[in-house]
Order: structure tokens, then C-alpha cells, then sequence
């Protein structure tokens, strides 16, 4: 009799479990999002401006300007193959980051301008001695 | 010319492979011990020239022969030696090489260690064994050959070089470290296989794999930690875990791995839960290479990338293989694989063991659920997405601290029932212990994470102290020891369970450093040379910026007072941000990097980064995190590893 | 050079074959005998040990008595039996 109860309960449980990642996945922390929608440029139109989402792409060349009154601050323009957006970031600026240089930002789209609060330069590769072309995120339009 | 002899060393390898697999089937058929022997020398052979052709490859590398294309593109005239040497698992045909190495090595040890033993586990294992083997010759044979020449039309000078912010120790001993684990998992999966096809399900070769698979725990346990230490010092956001798919793909055969560990004692005892065991070992391999796969490619980016890979389908393939094959096994011996006992209660040891499986797999499937669920989301439904560090933790953290709690539980229960007599002497103290606990941290105030975490902690403290009581009271009370010799006997005569209890401490304690996450802080500011910041308590003091000139950088200096509020001087940080390559004419060989300094105590890390640098105005551009109790995560660590050796310690017989 | 490659190679090839192919001439077909004992012997020592760890177990209220009795009792029978095989091979 008890093996029955024993096997209801594992099943049990793990119901309970899925059920609980499923949860989690459907219902994300609405200022911390797990999952964030990764979109290209010619999206981002539709995007509502309280949607956190990631962009990726190209940091056009000679676009970086740094604030002079506040040296985290910068702004450049992200491209993806013809199209380009605005991006304005407050914060470390990692050390790959410069003209060119492959990008991951994260923020929200307000009035025709992306405000980054997270700025990610492409891994300079963990086991990859020297610029091998495996992206780490799809951005196949560049 | 060696190169000629690497290439043909592993060909040789793949059809001295076959042969073997050959002859053992002919062995199997007719028992005829003369084509077990034959077998066995193939098996040999084939370990033999892998670790030829390795050995070939890192002369090669030492050597700076940039005919091959592998060292033209990994190492240069420049590189340190021991970066030469590290090249070796640096790329992708390296790696695959290099898993092969160690795979032959495990196999030449099994080889020769059981040549007399298991006659009728043997020829299974050592065909799984070769048949593992085979697929990375075959990689490496067929698809991307380390012995390949280089593809220029001119001759190689100098090669391209290891990029120097590679070049530091972890990054030297993560790799090899984390491989030896995931390899070392193939030998408790070929002792499993070879059990099934030949219908033994005794006790006694699980014994053997139970070693086995404590080595390949041990090094992947040490891998994981060494890859989140490695995250900390040098990646310098502050954190030692992302949850980043790489990250993902080496922890996830460690819970399966941890699971298999724990239930194959039940197996071992009880004779039960061997159909568990079996679904365990076969994920856990699967796991290993998957991982091994995830880890060279960024596949879990996009299905873009994955079918243009080159492995990417080959990998796949194999692991519908085992996958395949395994579950088919399975299937065909469940009736074999029955129990010979049942679970009685609740509250027996058995069924905490149970609910220990449940639980690991739960945080397995949840990291691969958010580790493939990118690209599902893109196959399906067209939308990318990224998923992040936010979903892990929020998913994990609560079955985490489940599994916190079962740690504690789980060796306080008897086997078969506790009785109510003995649920109340081990459960008293322990229980107790949580509940001061809380109390104490709910008048502090604390209302995060740590209000169930820390409670947790003081339970499963309790528990595995009340453990070592227990053990040391049956030697005082039979052997009239003293406690102090009790405890070492105690542990020296069982070694492999109060190892395991070592092993739980240690995992307690990184709990502790986990918990200290509710409580990070971290602030981004400017300073002048002279000026303070105050910040959590503490004030940073800009005492200057200078500059260093090093063989192949420079480096700008924050040197930095931190003072507390009692004005003492609780350290000095010397954060820097260098620029790798500072005088080459091409300004985008130039490589800035920041150099971060931490001040480590028991009860937090103060972590300083130089981000940036106005050369103008003199003005430091300055992160400083403070990180409470991250001290206890690599202490934990530590510990772990002890009590993993302490029950891997021979005892003489 | 290419002559002495070539040679080395060869030799290479040669002993390997030989050594793989050469028990099939010079080797015994039946399995040999010390092999099975060697087996017996292992699972003697690994039945001992649980033997010590049940008793351990006991004293330290992990078991009841009679799991225990019923435990030890299997496991001495086990090893008897073994003890009787190995006699058998010796």
C-alpha cells in the first residue's frame, strides 16, 4: 500500500515542480525579466515602451560620443545591416567596446531612442584563442 | 613529418577500433578467451596511438611548426610555454583530441586494471569504451583534423598567437579539469551498459563505478567552481555565476551526476531504485556530451548557427544514438531491474533518497528548459528570445533550498522507518537550531531570501553535526575511544560516508556564500585625486592615478584608501586598466582591459573596478561592488574537495 | 628520409598487426581459471564490508534489530556461499 502513496507522491511532486517552471516561465518579474525578447531593428516599432528588450548589432563607426560632464555616460548608434537606432548608456562601458565592435544591448525603446542599461560586448571567445568566427547570438542579418 | 605520423596514428586508431569491436563480438559468440585477448591488445592499441598522436600535436605546438594550421592559429613565436602547452585544448580540433586523450588514458587504466577481473562485464565495457572512443576519431579523422596543414599560400612566419587576456592560470587549468570530469563519466556508463546487456545487476561492480564516478564528480565539481571563480576575478561583473548556456551545460551533468552518486548507495544496499540508476548514468553521459558539444559552438544562440556548424549535427547524432540504444536497454531489462526491496515509509532513508533523485532531476530539466528554450522559441514559434539570469534564480533558488532541507533530512532517517522514538533524538536539535535561527534573523529585520535560507543553513548544520555525534558516541560507547580518536577512526574506517558528510558541510557552506547575494551592493562614481566617496559604510579615498609600462601593456593605477566609518584603514585597492598591445601603430590591436582588485573577508568582498579614465582632468571613473559572504562559497569548495579525497582515500584492507 | 619514414611506418604497421593477431595462434581458448577466483575474492571482501557498515548502522539506530538480523543473516549466507565456490575453484 505505502509504494502506491510513495509513487503518487513522487508524481505529485513532480507536477508540482513543472508546474512551477511553467509558472515562472509564463509570468517573468515584471522589472527584472528572465526572458526578454530578442528583436531586430525593423521590430522595434512595435514594441511597447515598457517592454524590456535586447537588441543586437554593430556599433557604427565614429558614432561613439562619450558625455563630457560624466564619463559613464555615451551614446552611438547600433546597426543592423541598413537600419540603425540611437542608443543612450549609463555605466561601464565594456573593454571591447568601440567602432564596430559586435553588441548586445538591453533597455527599452522610448521615443525613437533605445535607453541601454545593459551593454554586452561579444565574448572575446573562452577557449577560442583569437577572433573565431562562432557568433554567440544570432544576428544574421549583419 | 610528425604531423604525417599524428594524422595516420589516428586513422590507424579508428580501424584498430573496429577490429576491436570486432574480435569481441566473435569472443562473445564463441567463448573463445583467445579473441578476448586480441580484443583487448586492439583496445590497447587504440588508447596507445590517441595518446601518440596528443603527444605529437603538443611537440608540434612547442615547436612553433606553423605548417600546421592549428599552431599558426593558437600559438605564436611569442606565446609563454606553458600557453603552447595549453593550446592544446584551445581550439576546436585540439579539444576534440584532447577529450580523446583522456578517454584513452581512463581506458588504458581500466584496461589494465580489470585485464583479470569481471570476464563477463569486460568485453562490453571495453566495446563501449572503444565504441566512445571511435566517435572522436572519427571527428577528428573526418571532420576537423588538428594535423591539418595550414591553408595559405604563403609561409607562416609567426602564428596568430593566444589572446594575453587568456593567459592566466584558471584558464589553464579550467579546461582540463572540467574535461576530466566529463570523460570520466564515460566509465560508470560503460560498467552500467555492460551491466545491462549481460543482466548483472550485482553489487559488486557497482562498488567499482561507485570510485569512478566519485574522480569524475570530484574533477567536475572543481571545474564548475573553478569556471565561477575564474568569472569572478577576471570577468569583473561582480558575479560568479550567469547562468549563461556554457555555464549551464557543465553544471547540468553534475546534478544528474550527483543523483547517480547518491542512489546508486541504495542500489548497492537495497538492491532498489536500479531502473533510476540506469536513466541516471545513461543522462548524465548524454549530459557529458552535450556539454562537451555546447561548450566548442555557441549552437544554443540560434538554429542559425547550429546547422551551420560543422559538428553540430555529428554531435547531435550520436547523442540520438546513445539515447536511442540506451532507452531501448532499458525497456528490454525492466523486468531485471525490478527492486528487491520495497519503500516502507515516509520516513525512511530509502525514500529520502527517492525524493534526493526527484528533486536533482527537477533542477536539471528546469536549467534545460531555460538553457534550450531559445531556440524552441525560435523553431516554434519564430520569436527569439534570450533567457537570463532573473528566470534561473527565480526558478531555482526555492528547490534549491529543498534540496538544502533534504541534505539535512535525508541522513538523519533510518533505513526502511524512522521510528517516532528516533525521529525525536535526531530531529530535536537540528529543528531547533532553524527555528533560533529565524527568529534571530526575523528581529534583525532580514525579510529577502536569507529569512529561509540561513534558518536552513542552521538546520542542516545541526543535522550533519548530529551525524558525527552519533558515530563518535557508537565508538566511545563499543570502544571505550576517546571522542578525539573516535572522530578519526570513525572517519578513517568509513571513509566513503563520513567523506560525504565532509562533501555536505561544504555544500552548506557555499549555501552560506549563496545567500550572501540577497545583500550585494554596488555604485558607479567619478573621483578626483584627493577626493572620497561614501559608499555602504565605507569611504574611498582617490589617492592617485599612476602609470606602469609592462613588457605588453600599460596600465593606469587607481590606488584607493578605504576607510571605515571609525575612519581606520580597513585596505588598500589597486584596481587597474591596462591596454594590452598599447604601442602598436594599429589602434584596434589595442586592447583595453580592466584589472580588478578584491578585498576579501569572511564577511564580504569589497570589489573594485577601474572603468575608466579622463587622462585630461585626472578624473577615475570607478565601480565598486560590495559583495557579502562570497568568502564561503570558494571555503565551501574547498571543503568539498577535501571530503571528496577523504572518501576516495584507499583504505588498507 | 622518406625511405626511413617509410620503413619506421611499416615496422609500426607490422608489430601492430602481430600483436593483435598473435593470440589467435599462441593463446588459450578457455577463459583461465584465476580469473574467476579473483572475481569470488572481490565479492568476499565487498560482502565483509557491508557486513561491518550494517553493524555500524545498528549501533548507531539507523536499522532496526530486525532489519539487522535479517540483513546479517543474507549477507553471512552470501558468503558462505562464495566462501564454498572459492574452495570449489582452488
Amino acid at each position: 500500500m505505502n509504494q502506491k502513496k510513495i509513487i503518487i507522491a513522487v508524481i505529485t511532486l513532480s507536477f508540482l515542480a513543472f508546474a512551477w517552471i511553467g509558472y515562472v516561465t509564463l509570468n517573468p518579474n515584471q522589472d527584472n525579466p528572465g526572458m526578454v525578447r530578442f528583436l531586430s531593428l525593423t521590430e522595434i516599432h512595435t514594441v511597447d515602451q515598457t517592454e524590456r528588450i535586447r537588441l543586437g548589432g554593430l556599433v557604427s563607426p565614429g558614432t561613439i560620443h562619450v558625455s563630457e560632464q560624466n564619463l559613464l555616460e555615451c551614446n552611438f548608434h547600433l546597426q543592423q545591416g541598413d537600419h540603425t537606432v540611437q542608443v543612450y548608456f549609463t555605466g561601464t562601458r565594456p573593454d571591447l567596446f568601440k567602432d564596430e565592435a559586435e553588441v548586445i544591448v538591453e533597455g527599452n525603446y522610448v521615443n525613437g531612442t533605445f535607453k541601454a542599461d545593459q551593454l554586452q560586448t561579444k565574448c572575446a571567445s573562452r577557449y577560442e584563442g583569437d577572433l573565431r568566427d562562432e557568433s554567440s547570438y544570432n544576428t544574421e542579418s549583419i | 613529418m610528425t604531423p604525417v605520423l599524428g594524422s595516420i596514428s589516428l586513422s590507424l586508431g579508428l580501424g584498430l577500433a573496429a577490429i576491436s569491436i570486432f574480435l569481441f563480438s566473435v569472443f562473445l559468440q564463441k567463448a573463445d578467451y583467445r579473441f578476448f585477448v586480441g580484443g583487448w591488445r586492439a583496445a590497447v592499441l587504440v588508447s596507445a596511438l590517441s595518446i601518440l598522436a596528443t603527444f605529437l600535436l603538443l611537440n608540434e605546438l612547442l615547436a612553433s611548426n606553423f605548417d600546421i594550421r592549428y599552431v599558426a592559429h593558437y600559438t605564436s613565436l611569442e606565446t609563454p610555454t606553458i600557453y603552447k602547452v595549453t593550446a592544446l585544448w584551445a581550439g576546436q580540433s585540439g579539444s576534440l583530441l584532447f577529450w580523446l586523450f583522456i578517454l584513452s588514458v581512463y581506458t588504458l587504466i581500466v584496461l589494465f586494471k580489470y585485464r583479470n577481473s569481471y570476464t563477463s562485464l569486460m568485453p562490453w565495457v571495453i566495446i563501449v569504451l572503444v565504441i566512445v572512443q571511435a566517435f572522436f576519431l572519427i571527428l577528428v579523422n573526418f571532420v576537423e583534423n588538428p594535423f591539418s596543414p595550414t591553408d595559405a599560400d604563403f609561409v607562416v612566419a609567426n602564428g596568430n598567437g593566444l589572446n594575453p587576456l587568456l593567459q592566466n592560470l584558471t584558464m589553464a587549468i579550467h579546461p582540463p579539469t572540467l574535461y576530466l570530469g566529463y570523460v570520466g563519466f564515460t566509465i560508470p556508463f560503460a560498467f552500467a551498459i555492460a551491466a545491462l546487456i549481460t543482466k548483472d545487476t550485482g553489487s559488486v561492480w557497482i562498488r567499482s563505478i561507485r570510485r569512478w564516478t566519485l574522480i569524475a564528480w570530484l574533477f567536475q565539481s572543481a571545474g564548475v567552481i573553478l569556471g565561477g571563480w575564474w568569472a569572478y576575478q577576471e570577468l569583473g561583473w561582480g558575479g560568479y555565476w550567469a547562468w549563461d548556456p556554457v555555464e549551464n551545460a557543465s553544471f547540468m551533468p553534475w546534478l544528474t551526476g550527483t543523483a547517480f552518486l547518491h542512489s546508486i548507495i541504495i542500489q548497492e544496499k537495497k538492491g532498489m531504485l536500479k531502473t533510476w540508476n540506469m536513466i541516471l548514468i545513461l543522462l548524465t553521459f548524454t549530459l557529458c556530451i552535450f556539454g562537451t558539444f555546447l561548450t566548442r559552438s555557441g549552437v544554443m544562440s540560434s538554429v542559425h548557427s547550429f546547422a551551420v556548424s560543422d559538428l553540430g549535427p555529428v554531435f547531435l547524432g550520436f547523442i540520438a544514438l546513445i539515447l536511442v540504444v540506451c532507452t531501448v536497454l532499458i525497456l528490454v531489462r525492466l523486468p531485471i531491474l525490478k527492486s528487491e526491496k520495497r519503500i516502507e515509509s515516509f520516513t525512511s532513508r530509502e525514500s529520502g533518497f527517492l525524493f534526493n533523485n526527484v528533486i536533482f532531476l527537477v533542477i536539471c530539466f528546469a536549467v534545460f528548459w531555460g538553457t534550450i528554450f531559445p531556440v524552441l522559441s525560435e523553431a516554434v514559434r519564430g520569436e527569439k528570445i534570450t533567457v537570463g539570469a532573473p528566470f534561473f534564480n527565480q526558478v531555482n533558488v526555492p528547490i534549491g533550498l529543498l534540496l538544502l532541507l533534504f541534505t539535512g533530512i535525508g541522513p538523519l532517517l533510518a533505513w526502511r522507518r524512522t521510528s517516532n522514538q528516533a525521529f525525536v533524538r535526531n530531529f530535536t536539535l537540528p529543528i531547533l537550531t532553524g527555528l533560533i535561527v529565524f527568529i534571530a534573523c526575523f528581529i534583525l529585520g532580514i525579510r529577502n531570501t536569507t529569512l529561509v535560507s540561513f534558518p536552513l543553513v542552521g538546520f542542516v548544520l545541526t543535522a550533519i553535526l548530529t551525524e558525527f555525534q552519533r558515530g563518535i558516541r557508537s565508538r566511545t560507547s563499543r570502544f571505550n575511544e576517546s571522542i578525539f580518536v573516535a572522530l578519526k577512526t570513525l572517519i578513517s574506517k568509513n571513509r566513503s560516508r563520513y567523506g560525504g558528510y565532509i562533501v555536505h558541510l561544504g555544500i552548506v557552506f557555499m549555501f552560506i556564500g549563496f545567500s550572501g547575494n540577497a545583500f550585494d551592493s554596488e555604485l558607479e562614481f567619478a573621483l578626483k585625486k584627493g577626493e572620497v566617496k561614501e559608499f555602504d559604510g565605507y569611504n574611498f579615498e582617490l589617492v592617485s592615478i599612476q602609470t606602469v609600462e609592462r613588457p605588453n601593456h600599460m596600465a593606469w593605477i587607481a590606488a584607493l584608501n578605504v576607510w571605515n566609518i571609525q575612519h581606520q584603514l580597513v585596505t588598500r585597492l589597486f584596481p587597474e586598466k591596462r591596454v594590452y598591445f598599447h604601442r602598436d601603430p594599429n589602434p584596434d590591436k589595442r586592447q583595453p582591459h580592466s584589472e580588478l582588485d578584491i578585498h576579501t573577508t569572511l564577511n564580504k568582498d569589497i570589489y573594485s573596478i577601474f572603468s575608466g579614465i579622463d587622462t585630461e582632468q585626472q578624473i577615475a571613473y570607478l565601480k565598486i561592488m560590495i559583495n557579502p559572504l562570497v568568502w564561503w562559497v570558494w571555503f565551501g569548495g574547498y571543503v568539498l574537495v577535501f571530503g571528496t579525497l577523504i572518501s576516495l582515500w584507499p583504505a588498507k584492507d | 628520409m622518406n625511405l626511413v619514414f617509410t620503413t619506421a611506418v611499416i615496422a609500426l604497421f607490422s608489430s601492430i598487426v602481430w600483436y593483435v593477431i598473435s593470440p589467435l595462434f599462441e593463446g588459450e581458448s578457455t577463459v583461465p581459471l584465476g580469473i574467476n577466483q579473483g572475481d569470488l575474492d572481490r565479492k568476499k571482501q565487498v560482502l565483509l564490508r557491508q557486513i561491518k557498515e550494517l553493524e555500524m548502522d545498528h549501533h548507531i539506530g539507523n536499522i532496526s534489530d530486525e532489519d539487522f538480523d535479517g540483513s546479517r543473516h543474507t549477507l553471512k549466507q552470501e558468503i558462505s556461499e562464495i566462501i564454498a565456490e572459492l574452495k570449489k575453484v582452488s
